[in-house]
């Protein structure tokens, strides 16, 4: 994993991190704590569709999970960045 | 081409009291329930052009297909106005701003958002589209282009997508990809039946307040209609065989200019249903 650069999404409020994983951008959001953090993802659909009353139209497939302070975002439909995502931080919260 | 023009003023009074059919619904893709409150029956929405010149056909096309259902009416037309925003988009109370820039490599293609009071009446939008995908030969190209403009502006008035499996409805509405193989596709790059059911099933009700700008609010310069399509505006109706159109660009003293064109066989033929300005 190699830290690459830092992007912005309108509808989160921190920056995030785009990490590659295996050649894939994942976006890490890292809040203040924890209940900031679940606070957000609360505003993600079930189907990573709408954020809060934004609707991005992905480019891939979102997958986005969450452990602690950090919310993650993964576009793509790679089975083993999912998987090495999911040991990492639990199941996704939110995808399609 | 043959072209003419009539100027004038108060016929948007005619256009807004056009008659709305009862709603039909069977389609169920609202955005939450999310509307414009409105106290009348059919209504318009500004769409504040921030485009640059090479995104202006798509949204005129677009303002267009929203104002031009097939089979049934519309509670909502659309009117493109001056551009009242800036470089990131930042909405103006009433209206949908639509935009395009390079918003960087963030995942999204096109970005629709929405303000809500109330718990469901939206009181401004804006539509984004990123230039960092679109400036890649994957998604530079018109149908592409037209179907996420479309969507995005769309999501505005309260709709959500008809499917999301990747397969063509035939809706702007649905998660068809007009890139790869299918780039030179048409499909879907239009809305359908099912969106203006939806948009009659939405707006089937009248609100007590508005939350939707009026036409004439708006302090822009004035936008001069030129021999450059792009200073047409909306196409507002076409002949079915595609030979002739009329382009109406609404003014911010309240006026508004019709232009009447009339195509060549080879223009019409190419694609009948679409704003020649943009497939020729």
């Amino acid at each position: 994993m190699v830290q690459e650069q830092r992007l912005r999404q309108p509808f989160f409020d921190v920056d995030a991190r785009l990490l590659m994983v295996d050649g894939e951008g994942v976006q890490v959001f890292e809040y203040g704590n924890a209940t900031i953090a679940a606070k957000q993802a609360a505003r993600v659909s079930s189907d990573g569709s709408q954020v809060g009353t934004s609707k991005p139209l992905w480019v891939e497939p979102p997958h986005f999970y969450r452990k602690g302070r950090l919310l993650v975002l993964y576009l793509g439909e790679d089975a083993k960045i999912r998987e090495r995502l999911a040991c990492l931080l639990g199941p996704a919260f939110a995808e399609r | 081409m043959i072209k003419f023009r009539v100027k004038s003023l108060g016929i948007l009074a005619g256009a807004l009291a056009c008659c709305v059919v009862a709603a039909t619904a069977f389609a169920t893709h609202s955005w939450g329930g999310y509307h414009w409150a409105r106290t009348t029956a059919q209504f318009t929405l500004k769409l504040g052009d921030n485009m640059s010149a090479d995104w202006k056909p798509y949204l005129s096309q677009t303002s267009s297909d929203w104002n031009s259902p097939a089979s049934s009416s519309t509670p909502l037309l659309t009117a493109i106005v001056a551009g009242q925003s800036n470089k990131r988009c930042s909405m103006v109370a009433g209206t949908t701003q639509v935009c395009n820039g390079k918003y960087g490599n963030n995942g999204w293609l096109g970005l629709a958002s929405i303000n809500i009071t109330g718990g469901e009446h939206i009181t401004q939008g804006s539509a984004k589209m990123n230039d960092t995908y679109f400036s890649t030969a994957k998604y530079n190209n018109p149908n592409e282009k037209q179907h996420v403009v479309c969507q995005e502006v769309a999501h505005t008035f309260g709709l959500d997508h008809q499917s999301t499996d990747g397969s063509s409805l035939n809706t702007c509405m649905d998660y068809f990809s007009n890139t790869g193989t299918n780039a030179t596709s048409t499909a879907s790059i239009h809305p359908n039946a099912h969106d203006f059911d939806e948009l009659n099933t939405i707006y089937a009700h009248l609100d007590t307040t508005t939350t939707v700008a009026a036409l004439a609010a708006t302090t822009a310069a004035h936008s001069e209609v030129t021999e450059d399509p792009l200073t047409w505006g909306s196409l507002v109706r076409q002949s079915p065989e595609g030979r002739s159109s009329v382009y109406q660009q609404f003014h911010h003293d309240g006026s508004m200019t019709l232009t009447h064109v009339y195509w060549t066989e080879e223009a019409a033929a190419a694609c009948p249903r679409c704003d020649h300005r943009v497939y020729r």
